[in-house]
């Protein structure tokens, strides 16, 4: 328990740390440029600037090209398009550091999603945020574990103490000078709350160190792939050239699927068994 | 110590091998009742089920003092160890039992567990369970100082009827009493020709010591361990699953018993071998096994440590002899003979006495394979050297045999020490059979 509570008190000072963060505007931060992703609706212009483009070649050599042209000149949405697109790609990532790097993570869907959330709060904002949702979790966990109640309505319960340091954040946020988290939807709140639910899962079943192990690799695959996702040059160069995209993501999950060598973690566990 | 591409990993684990094992056949093996089941029909030793509970309303039914040398409560159905429950004996005077790891329960604690188990608390995948009561194996005297609150078992993996791999797990303190090397428990890998320990692992670790103590983790001989590869690869037939693990534990009485089947068993035992399983596997790839006997062997060839050749020789493999045994003696080409036999380390050849080997029809022309002068306490002597043929405990043995007088002596064979290679001779057991 008291290893627990050092987990959470470092947990708790990274939260501060990273409210310190969020309210330098952003050209301040070292590296926030690069590293935190702008919110999709920034890059949206020089997006569609790249599909104003004329199209070369013959109609049927990229229909896929010539019809998100046509939709979006409609009215479709190119994000909607782009987060189509790239998801794959994140499902691919994830696939690639569980089979050849041999990070574990919440399965496949999980990751994908929390990245698809960050990209849409930044990842320093987002981190900001789930951190605050999983201290919320498992601080209140850890006050009512002596309540005798079954696995529902203490998720309930659970929940309901997320909720609450949520909402608090945000009423918070203006006075707090946190104009990032200010713009913040529904969704990403949501998701991390499911990242949190696997969490609390995952310390019931296994151990709690193993449950954090598996949350943090989780949220490093998916920083990976929101910053991956969020790289304007790939989203361009994805919308540019659907096509090929879409059939080198499906090579590549092919590839990755058949990799049957050792892991990179498992060349790690064995190499005090290994000669030289 | 292994090469990398040696090594066997999660991928390629399930990609090649336990992609071989049948759906059917892995939920048997997953199913601890349905397991016993096939071992029963099998004929292969396990413990033995003392009660199944089914269902809440049986709970209370269960009278819990008739059990009487110990018991294990544990889920049909459990994953990794868990939910078992060891209990030691009953206080003569009250209700209550001691558990092996010193605890101390009364008979609503035993009913919590069951209904836990019942539950579905420790079951796979929280569907409800079987909950079943099984008799306690009593620890080998071997064991009793290595294994801390609980009892070793003897893992050993079998591919293509080939025992290819095995290991000695050791409960400690943190596994709690478990023998799982996930729950903190010791892992020693083992020589598969002689079935003495090598190396270790702990928490995934190499260890050369076992923890907190001054005693190595090799040099550890596995009792009955010819007959525990026998049983591995007889339950890997009756199973019907490619690749698995078979779980031994080794009772004081009764011998290597099959304790459980794991259709993906773990990758630490390699650390624990320090020999990469993939290799082990791919030399016994396509081989045509069609016994146990023919398995073992190939494994026992295969798989043997440099140190195997030395030991051989030693203790491991040789039968134990009295002073008197009776042999077989092969007469023409079907008939054996009983006769009582002399074990004599002092005489180099085996010798029998003129007269019953005439009776035998041993004396013929073309058994007779030379004569030969004999020199002893009475001066030199021609006598015939013939062809002879015998079983003793059940080996048999080719050899020659000279013809002597022996009718005023007790036994009418003595078998020299150049036909006892194979055996030990216990000189203090002079019982005649």
């Amino acid at each position: 328990m008291k290893k627990a509570l050092v987990v959470l008190s470092l947990l708790a000072l990274s939260l501060v740390f990273g409210f310190v963060l969020l309210t330098m505007p952003a050209s301040q931060v070292a590296g926030a440029t690069t590293s935190v992703v702008a919110p999709i609706g920034d890059t949206k212009s020089r997006v569609e600037v790249a599909l104003d483009r004329e199209i070369e070649g013959p109609v049927w050599l990229s229909p896929l090209k010539v019809g998100i042209k046509n939709a979006v000149s409609r009215g479709v949405s190119v994000n909607t398009i782009l987060l189509l697109l790239l998801f794959p790609l994140t499902a691919a990532l994830v696939a690639f550091s569980r089979q050849v790097i041999g990070l574990t993570g919440y399965g496949i869907f999980i990751p994908a999603l929390i990245s698809v959330a960050f990209l849409s709060t930044g990842v320093l904002a987002g981190l900001v945020l789930l951190l605050t949702i999983i201290i919320a979790a498992v601080a209140t966990r850890f006050l009512i574990r002596k309540v005798k109640l079954p696995y529902l309505p203490r998720m309930a319960v659970l929940i309901w103490a997320i909720v609450m340091a949520v909402l608090a954040l945000l009423l918070l946020s203006p006075t707090l000078a946190l104009e990032r988290l200010v713009g913040l939807g529904i969704y990403p709140v949501l998701l991390f709350i499911m990242l949190a639910e696997s969490n609390i899962e995952a310390q019931i079943t296994r151990t709690w160190q193993t449950a954090a192990l598996m949350t943090a690799e989780t949220i490093g695959i998916a920083i990976v792939a929101s910053l991956l996702m969020g790289t304007v040059s790939v989203q361009e160069w994805v919308l540019l050239n659907p096509e090929m995209a879409v059939l080198l993501i499906l090579a590549a999950d092919g590839v990755i699927g058949s990799y049957r060598g050792l892991r990179l973690l498992e060349i790690w566990r064995f190499k005090k068994i290994l000669k030289g | 110590m292994a090469k990398l591409r040696d090594l066997l990993g999660i991928n390629s684990r399930a990609a090649d091998y336990l992609r071989l094992n049948k759906k059917s056949a892995r939920r048997k093996a997953d199913d601890k009742l349905s397991t016993k089941r096939m071992l029963r029909r099998g004929q292969i030793p396990h413990p033995k089920v003392l009660q199944k509970i089914k269902k809440r309303e049986e709970i209370g039914l269960v009278d819990w003092s008739k059990f009487e040398s110990g018991f294990v409560i544990k889920p049909a159905q459990g994953l990794g160890g868990s939910g078992v429950m060891v209990v030691r004996r009953k206080f003569k005077d009250k209700n209550k039992w001691v558990l092996v790891g010193g605890g101390e329960v009364g008979a609503e604690d035993l009913r919590l567990h069951v209904s836990d188990i019942i539950e579905g608390r420790f079951s796979r995948n929280g569907l409800p369970d079987v909950a079943m009561v099984e008799e306690r194996v009593r620890i080998h005297p071997k064991f009793r100082k290595l294994a801390v609150g609980g009892t070793p078992d003897v893992r050993v993996i079998v591919y293509n009827r080939v025992p290819v791999m095995a290991m000695l797990r050791l409960p400690t303190e943190e596994s709690g009493g478990k023998a799982n090397l996930h729950q903190g428990a010791l892992g020693l890998g083992i020589d598969m020709a002689t079935g003495i320990t090598t190396h270790g692992v702990y928490k995934d670790r190499p260890i050369r010591f076992l923890p907190d103590t001054d005693r190595k983790v090799n040099g550890i001989a596995i009792p009955h361990w010819n007959e525990i590869l026998h049983l591995a690869v007889q339950t890997q037939i009756v199973s019907k699953l490619s690749y698995l693990s078979v779980d031994f534990l080794i009772d004081l009485e009764k011998g290597p018993l099959v304790l459980e089947l794991n259709d993906q068993p773990g990758l630490s035992i390699q650390i624990a071998n320090r020999i990469g399983l993939k290799r082990r596997l791919e030399q016994v790839e396509g081989l045509e096994v069609e016994s146990a006997e023919k398995g073992v062997r190939i494994a026992k060839t295969l798989f043997a440590s440099q140190f195997a050749s030395r030991v051989r020789l030693a203790t491991v493999e040789k039968k134990l002899v009295g002073v008197f045994e009776t042999i077989k003696i092969r007469v023409g080409k079907k008939k054996r003979v009983n006769v009582p036999a002399k074990i004599d380390t002092g005489a180099l050849s085996t010798s029998i006495d003129g007269k019953l080997a005439s009776e035998l029809g041993l004396l013929t022309k073309e058994n007779i394979l030379l004569q030969k002068k004999f020199k002893s306490s009475l001066g030199e002597q021609e006598r015939p050297v013939i062809r002879f043929i015998f079983w003793l405990k059940g080996k048999k043995i080719v050899t020659r045999a000279s013809i002597t007088h022996r009718k005023e002596l007790r036994k009418m064979v003595i078998i020299g020490r150049r036909d006892l290679k194979e055996f030990l001779v216990d000189a203090a057991n002079v019982r005649e059979k």
